[in-house]
């Protein structure tokens, strides 16, 4: 998952930021609003931890600004505003779900995992295709009930063309969703991912669609 | 004691003087107006007398005349009723204590009634006397005729006259006994009634609980009342103020603690989870770092609640400001030789200012923390002490990326942090300066250099 932090506090942004890539995923770190809203509209994320105590522009400014442009991705609000007033606001400017500080990182990686979910309309956590089921929860993948080892990128790259199977995705696309701001991207490094896949879970699989992208056909 | 005591007890002294006061006057009265009065019947009565002698002069029968007045005297049945002086049908008791008598220029007795004696009742020839006739006191009149042919005598008792006195100053008496309890109950319940108000202000206030700080009620009191309401609810509102300031604080320090405990908690996890030992090891260290970080903000707010007007103290001396200045500088130096930061002190003579050893230090050391740690590495951060007009200034410049004028009075807000992410503060410091400003009467002014980025932040104290 491609997850974008907004977090003014910088031990906390960065535990959070180094416990997520600890997890495999993909962490764009904003520590203002402004930033935020330039990461909203350049970036594609699958979900948004936002906190509300923002220098200049707040969180709930930024979550409103963005829904009224349009704005599609889950907005987890991470705050330490616990008050029921404050929930409702902030889960009615458009936030769908909303933690409060201190919080246990299981449970904030778990409800992420449930909006992403929801958005790619699962109801069930684990994630199966054929003979493939993937468990994003506890990063692990299986074919035939045996375990399959794969990298981070990897795993992520797999469950991004099988949660969105019969879409068509590009190699740009790909990029984004694998790489956080500060990762260095190899010019070839999707082809070399596709590859590594295809030789663990057959050349079937994984589709080529010369010059757009990537899919895995649907059954 | 309670003030209807206090007042009962000055209003029954009073009404014993005055009623007393008015009730001797008017007994004194009574007895010189009642004398004048007896004395007048006294005089017109020896006049009419002695004018009827004159005008019968050598016709009057007196021996027979004397037989007339014998035959006509009160007859009393019983002589306990000489005592009642009460009216009879034939008489009167009183006229046994009026007397009269007439004599001729040989000394010889032609008349007299038969309560007067024989011999003359007063030897003076003329005017008022006072005379003792078988141990009675009498109050007689002497009037002699103009040619001295006839003396005429009228006396009266003097126990009739006081039996009057007597009792017009019992009735007086009477009345002085009743009226001082009768005025004195209604008295007791008319103050009563009176204050009521106060009855009515301290019943709301007993009932109030120690939440319940609103304003009590001032209408319709009587202005004494008000005066005192009016003091109560500027307590109560400086309570309320108090109150909700240290209710604020807490709110806003459980609010700010959050973000540091969960950075804490979320590093031990991590640490806990880690799958190699360098992760272990870094999340460890940001714990420490995030435990540093809260202590830190716990301290700072404990300074700013020490600052609160409520827990002040404040011990007021003669300091040496270029002193404090060069110490709490030099505490500072390590930070700023970490930034590789420029630091200098300018100050020429000792300047001594009024002030408080604590506070004086917290607010030097603050503001210039806040310079070395929004200043770049390898800037610089200068202290200006000077004196101008009754007035000790002390600047700190640095050539940081200064405060947007807009965001100035913002800065002074608990918990701002401003845009900068590379500092660790935890937004109190100016609070606490702000604070220590106000204490001190003093003056805080933010400035752009003339030259370049940065800040002047220029303190001014008064000198007392």
């Amino acid at each position: 998952m491609r997850i974008l932090l907004v977090e003014d506090d910088p031990l906390l942004g960065e535990g959070i930021c180094s416990g997520l890539r600890r997890d495999n995923h993909a962490v764009d770190w904003s520590r203002t609003g402004e930033e935020a809203l330039l990461a909203i509209n350049h970036s594609s994320h699958d979900v948004v931890i936002l906190d509300i105590g923002l220098p200049g522009i707040n969180g709930l400014e930024v979550l409103h600004l963005a829904r009224k442009n349009g704005y599609e991705t889950p907005v987890l609000i991470l705050t330490a505003q616990d008050a029921h007033a404050d929930r409702i606001i902030g889960l009615d400017t458009g936030a769908d779900d909303y933690l409060t500080k201190p919080f246990e990182f299981g449970e904030l990686c778990a409800r992420m995992r449930a909006l992403v979910r929801r958005t790619r309309g699962f109801t069930t956590q684990q994630i199966q295709h054929k003979n493939i089921v993937i468990d994003p929860a506890a990063h692990s993948v299986h074919i035939d009930d045996k375990p399959v080892d794969l990298s981070r990128r990897e795993f992520s790259l797999l469950e991004e063309l099988i949660s969105k199977k019969g879409q068509v995705l590009s190699r740009h696309y790909l990029e984004e969703k694998l790489y956080g701001w500060g990762d260095e991207i190899e010019s070839n490094a999707i082809e070399v991912y596709i590859h590594h896949l295809r030789k663990k879970f057959g050349s079937d699989l994984i589709k080529t669609v010369r010059g757009v992208g990537y899919m895995v056909p649907k059954e | 004691m309670s003030i209807r005591y206090r007042l009962m007890l000055r209003i029954i002294i009073v009404s014993i003087l005055i009623v007393g006061g008015g009730a001797l006057f008017a007994y004194e009265d009574v007895k010189h107006e009642a004398r004048e009065l007896f004395d007048a019947q006294l005089a017109r009565s020896a006049r009419l007398l002695l004018s009827m002698v004159q005008t019968y002069n050598e016709t009057v029968d007196f021996p027979s005349l004397q037989t007339r007045l014998n035959e006509n005297q009160l007859i009393l049945d019983t002589p306990g009723q000489l005592e009642e002086g009460e009216e009879l049908e034939s008489g009167h008791v009183y006229e046994t204590k009026l007397a009269f008598q007439i004599w001729g220029n040989n000394n010889d007795l032609l008349l007299r009634s038969i309560s007067a004696p024989i011999q003359p009742i007063t030897v003076q020839k003329n005017g008022y006397s006072y005379q003792t006739i078988n141990g009675q006191q009498w109050r007689v009149f002497s009037l002699p005729s103009k040619d001295k042919r006839y003396l005429c005598l009228t006396a009266e008792r003097l126990d009739v006259r006081n039996d009057l006195i007597g009792k017009i100053s019992s009735d007086l008496f009477i009345l002085f006994v009743v009226l001082i309890p009768v005025l004195s109950i209604i008295m007791w319940f008319a103050l009563g009634q009176g204050l009521q108000p106060l009855q009515k202000l301290a019943s709301q206030i007993h009932r109030r609980g120690a939440e319940k700080l609103d304003s009590v009620s001032e209408r319709n009191a009587p202005s004494e009342i008000s005066t005192i309401a009016n003091a109560i609810n500027k307590l109560l509102a400086r309570l309320k103020e108090a109150l909700d300031r240290e209710k604020r604080i807490t709110s806003d320090a459980a609010h700010e603690l959050k973000t540091p405990l969960a950075a804490v908690r979320l590093h031990a996890e991590l640490a806990q989870k880690a799958t190699n030992k360098n992760d272990r090891i870094e999340s460890i260290n940001q714990v420490i770092n995030g435990i540093d970080r809260t202590t830190h903000l716990v301290e700072q707010l404990l300074t700013l609640a020490r600052l609160e007007p409520e827990s002040l103290n404040l011990n007021f001396e003669t300091l040496n400001l270029k002193q404090i200045t060069i110490e709490e500088t030099a505490l500072l130096t390590p930070l700023a030789f970490k930034k590789n930061i420029d630091l200098s002190v300018s100050a020429n003579d000792d300047i001594f200012v009024k002030a408080e050893d604590v506070s004086l230090r917290l607010l030097i050391r603050n503001i210039l923390d806040n310079a070395i740690s929004y200043t770049q590495a390898g800037g610089e951060v200068k202290l200006t002490l000077s004196s101008i007009n009754n007035r000790i200034c002390l600047s700190i410049e640095d050539n940081g990326p200064g405060i947007p004028p807009d965001d100035r009075k913002r800065v002074f807000e608990r918990f701002y942090r401003g845009q900068n992410h590379e500092t660790q503060g935890c937004g109190i410091g100016l609070s606490i300066v702000t604070r220590i400003v106000e204490l001190y009467n003093a003056t805080l002014e933010m400035n752009e250099p003339e030259t370049g980025t940065g800040l002047i932040v220029t303190v001014c104290i008064p000198v007392v």
